[in-house]
């Protein structure tokens, strides 16, 4: 072995890591080289000095410092431990939110369809002014909607009940598309409630028999409260009575029938008056003015009722109500419509005892064209 | 040629050298000392819980095991990374860094090899980004005398005064050397890790290991040899 080759494994010979063999030539060929036993004790004492350097303290309380800051890196979840918690504060998380989701949802359906029972009822509402004290309103067109909900409730049950339980008859329309008229209707009939004034929802064209195509906008004219009082102090008691706005898209076959106590069936008398010709709405208008105008001697009761069904060429339907008490007199008055053919009591539906227990009798009324005319056949009585 | 002032335990000649070795070193050393067999199975410590237990306590989050490792490895840690670095202060600043890196990363480590290891790695990767990012850590003069102890006591204060001197001369020329070739130098000869362990460290072979590690004691040899034949000669 030459110097090189003995020098390039003298660090290994310094660190005793050289084999037996290689070890003892290393030490044979130092023994006879000086050079490189130079070499090897300055290396060795390079190695011995790094070796001796002596040991230094760390600084006072590095543990406690150390400990600091990790104390101050453990409450930082990481950006994953952020967003996706750990399983043990998920599930809990996860099941109260979709708790708190399925109340949620429980309640905004029932809120649902409490509105929808709103919707449906709103436009009949029905007038409180009997209620009072049992001395007949004098006021000719009382109670905001807002005094009557519960009786009202009830009424619109009736009404919605009844579209469930006689769903679409043939040729109805399909009880979606009901709905929206309906609400359509009700809106209408809301707005021209602002005024408290007698305002039939006058159809813009008489219905067609048969006529499949639009039968709930065809529909009979209807007050919303006609109440009426003794023309010019007679000593006739008032009778306030309403008739269902809610049924007033219903002269045509529909899906929608209000439940009546009593069904009668008028027929006009021959001359109908001059103003419930021509234009419909202007006579409404005309109803209004007159009424505004001729306060307080109101107009009977009935002459609203005629004012509200004023096509003489057709057979029209209203459903009016009635108080109990007043039902004979109401009878009585509508020989100034016409003369009474028949009165049907309709026996009495399982859920319709409600209705009958307020104090109300609900009347559907036909008006028949007069005698002479060449009009279809009655509507047949439920 | 002899050697005019041999340090006592390092004696000359070809048939004397065997006895430099772990014995020498474990004098000097003390506690500081990681034999290979301490390195190839887990360290325990007088505290009685091996590194190993600790690092499993605290990936379960007993934050209280990691001040275990600290308190054990601190001593080490820090004077590996002084002398790399050359200053007390950046030791003192590096070190914390290198824990706190090692806890931030701990569920990360799977065992692979010792805790110390895995340490003294991550130890030597941030004493090395130090290294580079001070531009003039290189003039830095080693400013250690007063946190070093004044000598070995010997009754001649000549000696204690040239011994300093030495240990500057020798942290300078660390200081001068390539980070690879101080940090291999400080495993094997300060600290006395293992080949393999410090293959392990610095993720090289075993061969690499020695060549490189002969490579520089022969550069840090260079640095001091001036110095060596200076003091030899009679004044």
């Amino acid at each position: 072995m030459n110097c090189d080759e003995i020098q390039a494994q003298l660090s290994e010979y310094l660190d005793r890591s050289l084999g037996a063999a290689p070890m003892a030539l290393v030490e044979e060929h130092l023994a006879a080289c000086p050079p490189c036993r130079e070499e090897t004790e300055l290396l060795s004492e390079t190695m011995g000095q790094v070796a001796a350097l002596p040991l230094v303290e760390p600084p006072l309380g590095f543990t406690q410092r150390v400990m600091a800051h990790v104390l101050e890196i453990e409450p930082q979840p990481g950006l994953w431990q952020r967003v996706f918690l750990p399983l043990r504060q998920k599930l809990p998380v996860q099941a109260t939110a979709l708790v708190m989701l399925g109340i949620l949802g429980a309640y905004l359906l029932q809120k649902e369809e409490t509105h929808k029972q709103l919707t449906a009822i709103q436009p009949a509402q029905v007038t409180d002014g009997i209620k009072q004290d049992g001395a007949l309103a004098r006021q000719a067109f009382p109670a905001p909607p807002t005094t009557s909900t519960g009786k009202t409730n009830a009424s619109a049950k009736h009404s919605a009940d009844e579209s469930t339980e006689q769903p679409a008859s043939s040729g109805a329309p399909q009880p979606d598309s009901v709905a929206r008229r309906e609400r359509a209707q009700i809106a209408g009939s809301q707005a021209a409630k602002s005024t408290d004034s007698l305002r039939p929802a006058t159809p813009k064209t008489a219905p067609e028999p048969g006529d499949r195509a639009a039968p709930m906008i065809s529909g009979t004219a209807v007050a919303n409260h006609v109440s009426t009082q003794a023309g010019g102090g007679s000593g006739t008691p008032a009778f306030p009575f309403e008739s269902d706005p809610a049924t007033a898209f219903r002269s045509a076959p529909s899906a929608i029938v209000p439940f009546a106590d009593y069904e009668l069936v008028v027929r006009r008398h021959g001359r109908p008056p001059a103003e419930s010709r021509g234009d419909v709405t202007g006579a409404v208008r005309k109803t209004e003015m007159s009424q505004a105008a001729e306060r307080p001697s109101t107009p009977r009761a009935i002459d609203r009722l005629m004012a509200a069904i004023p096509d003489h060429a057709r057979p029209q339907t209203i459903w009016v109500t009635v108080p109990k008490n007043l039902y004979e007199q109401f009878k009585k008055e509508l020989h100034a419509l016409g003369t009474i053919e028949s009165e049907t009591q309709v026996p009495l539906l399982r859920d319709q005892t409600a209705a009958q227990t307020d104090g109300q009798i609900r009347v559907k009324l036909t008006a028949m064209p007069g005698g002479d005319s060449s009009t279809p056949n009655p509507p047949a009585s439920r | 040629m002899g050697l005019d002032r041999p340090l006592p335990e390092i004696t000359t000649g070809p048939g004397s050298m065997a006895p430099i070795g772990t014995g020498y070193m474990e004098q000097i050393f003390g506690n500081l000392f990681l034999n290979k067999q301490s390195n190839k199975s887990e360290a325990i410590v007088s505290g009685g819980i091996s590194d190993a237990e600790c690092v499993r306590r605290l990936q379960r989050g007993d934050t209280e095991a990691f001040a275990t490792l600290v308190e054990r490895h601190q001593k080490t840690i820090f004077n590996l990374l002084y002398r790399m670095l050359g200053d007390y202060d950046d030791a003192a600043e590096v070190s914390q860094e290198a824990f706190l890196s090692a806890y931030r990363s701990i569920k990360n480590f799977r065992g692979d090899a010792s805790f110390s290891t895995w340490l003294y790695r991550i130890a030597v990767n941030h004493a090395n980004t130090r290294r580079k990012s001070a531009a003039l850590w290189q003039q830095r003069v080693a400013r250690m005398e007063s946190m070093e102890p004044a000598g070995d006591g010997g009754p001649d204060p000549a000696d204690a005064l040239e011994q300093t001197e030495m240990r500057e001369r020798v942290q300078a020329a660390l200081n001068s050397l390539e980070s690879d070739d101080a940090t291999i130098i400080l495993l094997r000869d300060l600290q006395d890790v293992p080949y393999e362990a410090v293959a392990d460290m610095l993720k090289i072979p075993i061969g690499t290991v020695k060549s490189r590690l002969h490579r520089a004691r022969r550069a840090l040899k260079a640095r001091l040899t001036p110095y060596f034949k200076a003091k030899r000669t009679p004044k």
